[in-house]
């Protein structure tokens, strides 16, 4: 239980920058997910807070403890820094019992034999694993591995928790559970998780904040669903979003004094825009399939479009629709009965659109506030 | 930087596996790169043996005389450019002697239905594990005529046919007994590449209406054909280092290769010259590997990729089954227990070239010394035979140590470099450690002769010691232990030790309570191939032996040198024995696949 405090942190590996200049506070018993594709330094940055691998330059600190510091060759080692990880592989021991796995690191430090035994059985209860004990991981389903991983971790009380990608391993039912009993063990034990995945949908469903990484630099910290509504820039609002947010190339004009974007056969105006300088640049056009609505008749706010592939999802569909010469995916709720080129009529949610600038950074989105 | 960051930074990184990487290359330098750099050193200067050779010089000044003898003049074609033919002609006939056997038993056994394939493959590694030269013995031993004296061969005595030399010796027998041992290698090797055949690259093509051999001419073999490249340059490089075959063959007419001819040299005291024919070798092994990673390294990794090997249907070999059987069966009992047997019958035989049953004697067994029996040699019977006894004793001493010290040092070198993977040391490391690999045997054993025949500043000579066989065979056979550890290790995960490191195990805790327990049977099992090699190995150890440190392998050649063949074939018969009898223990104990490790 204590905060996670990274300053200036760069890795290099040779002449490659694993993560960059990374200045990062995990707050104190906090969920906290490192969000990102695979690369984007999110499990190196979780490998120099256990200590696996050592920053090329800045400070970390744990609670009230620096455990490394380039600059004052302050380092402290994994086994001294009081947190646990779980391994995306679980790296558990396949030549030791579960028992062993658990107590492996009680023994270590040497307690007595009542505590181990005491300990080790108080932790199989939480998880529920206290009936495989006595077996080899070979022996265990994915997901009874994966509680026996986080019951090695736990026995130690640690300080900190960090996984890596631990469900990433496991089918998809599996995942769901594993996602509830998570976030169920952070409340009752209250401590700090860092947790890495490149799932946005498991860092959305999970955290408390989510930390989005790409290219080694941080993109934004913020809770889930300000990053999904709020996202800071074009990379954030691309990679967070299932189905993905349509994004369309367009150009800023003026509308009634305020600034609005022009975008394919699409139109939306941003009222609290006033800077008229803008007028003329290119601009993207951002809005989430869930933020359109569809209807098969004409409306008089309606683009029209032509249905170009109709997918149905269970309790939602997800509709292509041809807009000028974009395609744009749009979620419906029920069932219209739609078919290949028939002409509909789309209209953006209002206060949903988002417009970013040609760098990528989000210019405004409707219903700022 | 400033000092204290500097300080935090050392403390950082002096992290067991880097101070284990420096430690392993230093010690691998010292044994592979410097013997090398001794070697070219040696063939500039004139030696104390040398001195009456040539006009005028002083031991230890510089000269060119060694260079200009074996390569210009009238001296270099006996002295290099003869033998040189000849080890060509020599290695690659019987590699392609051995390819051919070795490639069609291999498609045989897992292509087509031929019955007891588990008994034939079993048979079919034996050759190679028995010593190289086992089979020259019992072809001199069936095949004698008079011309090197003494008695004739049992052929000649069964059938009173006396063969011509060039049956009896020479090229022709050197390159079938070769062939004979070597082909377990093709075996191995291609029929893992012909399992590791995705069966379904098959299944398209006849779905395609390809019939069965358009499938294998258009399929199969091009996919089995980096396999068999492959396979050939290893044969190729293997044989041309072998130094018994040729030794005993190609003695009795004078044929030389450049394994003898390093040999005749150093024996003739002309060490300059043998060092520069040990060089020349080792460019040849260099120049093989080379060609090998180079040349075939992209074309060799899509055989092992696919490695799905589903059921497949079998060829029927129809009418052909039994008859191939009988061949197959015929051929691998000529190549296993027909030998073995004509070395024990000659070891029982009281009088040489007499093989009627009263001559039947164990005298050469367990006989005591005299001078008026058999052979009148004056030596005991081998089992009660001191020197021969100690020799015994010395290659056990040696095969076990030398593969203990492999176990260990692999086991560290795979550790190292799975743990440094992807910088630069890791590398370095497993190219150093692979060196040797390229090293024809004797050639490396004289880089050995040359390093340790003076102390180096504290490092004593080692001369005449077993310890300096121990280290030769070692650094010799590290390759195949260093590459079952290097895989072995890439394949449980740096997170495994990572676990422990965050449960605060030290380096100590970690290695013998993870790592060690997970790779305990890989390290047991690659215990199995350096002892067998040590036990069988001559022509490594050739130039390094003394009397005082003779090996069972060392000292046949002495026996074999006065014609008093009945001892050397009774030592053979015992080296088989144990290398058979270890091998045997192993797999059972272990399940240990000799195969797996053959090739690296």
């Amino acid at each position: 239980m204590a905060e996670i405090v990274l300053k200036n942190v760069t890795k290099k590996f040779g002449s490659v920058v694993a993560v960059d200049n990374l200045s990062l506070v995990i707050k104190e018993g906090s969920f906290t997910t490192l969000l990102g594709p695979s690369g984007c330094g999110k499990t190196t940055t979780l490998r120099m807070i256990a200590g696996l691998d050592h920053p090329t330059s800045g400070e970390i600190w744990i609670g009230d403890r620096c455990v490394f510091s380039s600059e004052k060759g302050h380092y402290v080692p994994p086994g001294k820094r009081n947190l646990g990880l779980v391994f995306q592989s679980y790296a558990l021991w396949p030549h030791m019992t579960v028992f062993e796995n658990i107590s492996f690191g009680l023994s270590v430090q040497k307690r007595r034999a009542e505590y181990i035994q005491e300990m080790t059985r108080e932790v199989a209860a939480i998880l529920r694993i206290e009936d495989l004990l006595d077996r080899y991981p070979s022996e265990l389903s994915g997901g009874q591995q994966q509680r026996v991983a986080i019951a090695r971790v736990l026995v130690m009380k640690p300080q900190v928790m960090l996984l890596d990608e631990p469900l990433s391993n496991l089918d998809a039912k599996l995942r769901m559970d594993m996602r509830s009993e998570l976030k169920r063990l952070h409340s009752e034990t209250g401590s700090t998780i860092v947790y890495v995945t490149h799932d946005q949908l498991e860092a959305l469903t999970m955290s408390t904040d989510v930390a989005v990484l790409h290219n080694g630099i941080l993109q934004q910290l913020a809770a889930p669903m300000d990053l999904y509504h709020r996202p800071k820039n074009l990379f954030i609002a691309d990679f967070v979003g299932n189905p993905r947010i349509n994004l369309i190339q367009g150009r800023l004009v003026e509308d009634q004094g305020r600034v609005a974007i022009e975008a394919g056969g699409l139109r939306a105006s941003f009222p609290r825009v006033s800077d008229l300088s803008l007028v003329g640049q290119e601009a993207t056009l951002g809005v989430r399939p869930e933020d359109i609505v569809l209807s098969s008749d004409p409306t008089p706010e309606g683009f029209k479009a032509t249905v170009y592939s109709v997918l149905p999802a269970g309790s939602e569909w997800y509709v292509r629709v041809k807009v000028g010469n974009d395609l744009v995916t749009v979620t419906t709720y029920d069932d219209m009965g739609l078919v290949n080129d028939q002409p509909v009529w789309i209209r953006i949610q209002p206060n949903r659109a988002k417009c970013f600038t040609n760098n990528g950074e989000l210019l405004a989105y409707i219903g700022q506030d | 930087m400033n000092p204290q960051a500097f300080l935090g930074r050392v403390r950082r990184n002096a992290t067991p596996h880097a101070i284990l990487c420096v430690i392993i290359v230093a010690f691998l330098l010292y044994v592979v790169v410097v013997p090398l750099a001794v070697m070219i050193k040696e063939t500039f200067i004139v030696h104390p043996m040398e001195r009456f050779q040539i006009p005028g010089a002083m031991p230890g000044d510089a000269t060119l005389h060694h260079w200009k003898k074996t390569f210009t003049g009238s001296s270099a074609g006996p002295f290099f450019f003869k033998p040189l033919m000849n080890t060509l002609i020599m290695s690659i006939s019987m590699s392609i002697l051995a390819l051919l056997i070795g490639g069609v038993l291999a498609w045989l056994v897992v292509r087509t239905d031929l019955p007891c394939k588990k008994f034939i493959s079993n048979l079919a590694i034996v050759p190679y594990i028995m010593p190289s030269w086992t089979m020259s013995l019992a072809w001199i031993t069936l095949f004698k005529n008079p011309r090197i004296g003494g008695s004739v061969g049992l052929f000649q005595y069964l059938t009173g046919i006396t063969l011509p030399d060039w049956f009896s010796y020479g090229m022709f027998p050197i390159v079938i007994t070769l062939a004979v041992h070597y082909f377990p290698f093709g075996f191995m090797l291609i029929s893992s590449a012909l399992e590791d055949i995705d069966s379904q690259l098959e299944e398209s093509a006849e779905l395609l209406g390809a019939g069965r051999g358009l499938t294998l001419r258009k399929i199969v073999f091009p996919l089995v054909m980096p396999a068999i490249l492959s396979t050939f340059l290893l044969t190729f490089s293997r044989g041309f280092g072998t130094f018994g075959t040729p030794s005993f063959l190609g003695g009795p007419v004078r044929l030389y290769v450049l394994s003898t001819l390093l040999h005749a040299n150093l024996v003739g005291q002309r060490p300059g010259m043998a060092y520069l024919v040990a060089l020349v070798m080792i460019l040849m092994g260099s120049l093989i590997l080379y060609m090998d990673t180079k040349l075939l390294g992209a074309r060799k990794s899509y055989v092992t990729i696919s490695g799905k090997g589903g059921k497949r249907g079998l060829v029927s070999l129809g009418k052909a089954k039994w008859p191939a059987t009988v061949l197959v069966m015929t051929f691998l009992v000529c190549v296993t227990f027909v030998p073995f047997g004509v070395l024990a019958i000659e070891s029982l035989t009281l009088i040489p070239g007499d093989y009627s049953l009263s001559n039947l004697t164990l005298h050469y067994w367990i006989g005591p010394a005299s001078t008026s029996i058999g052979l009148r040699t004056g030596e005991a019977g081998i089992l009660r035979n001191t020197e021969i006894l100690r020799a015994l004793g010395n290659s056990l001493k040696v095969a076990v140590l030398t593969a203990l010290l492999c176990g260990v040092l692999g086991m560290l070198i795979g550790y190292t470099v799975a743990r440094m993977r992807g910088t630069r040391f890791a590398g370095v490391l497993d190219q150093l450690s692979f060196m040797p690999y390229l090293m024809p045997s004797i050639a490396f054993g004289s880089a050995f002769l040359a390093l340790f025949s003076v102390p180096r500043g504290p490092i004593p000579s080692l001369y005449g010691t077993l310890a300096l066989l121990v280290l030769a065979c070692t650094v010799k056979y590290l390759p195949y232990s260093s590459r079952a550890g290097i895989s072995a290790m890439m394949q449980i995960g740096p997170e495994l030790e990572e676990a422990a490191t965050m449960a605060g195990a030290s380096w100590f805790k970690r290695i013998s309570s993870i790592i060690f327990p997970l790779q305990k049977s890989s390290f047991f099992s690659g215990l199995l191939l350096p002892f067998i090699s040590a036990m069988r190995e001559l022509s490594l150890v050739v130039l390094l032996v003394t009397p005082g440190t003779q090996l069972a392998t060392s000292i046949t050649l002495k026996f074999t040198d006065r014609g008093w063949y009945p001892y050397t074939n009774a030592v053979m018969i015992l080296i088989v024995f144990a290398v058979l009898v270890t091998t045997w223990i192993s797999r059972k104990l272990m399940g240990t696949d000799l195969a797996k490790g053959i090739g690296g």
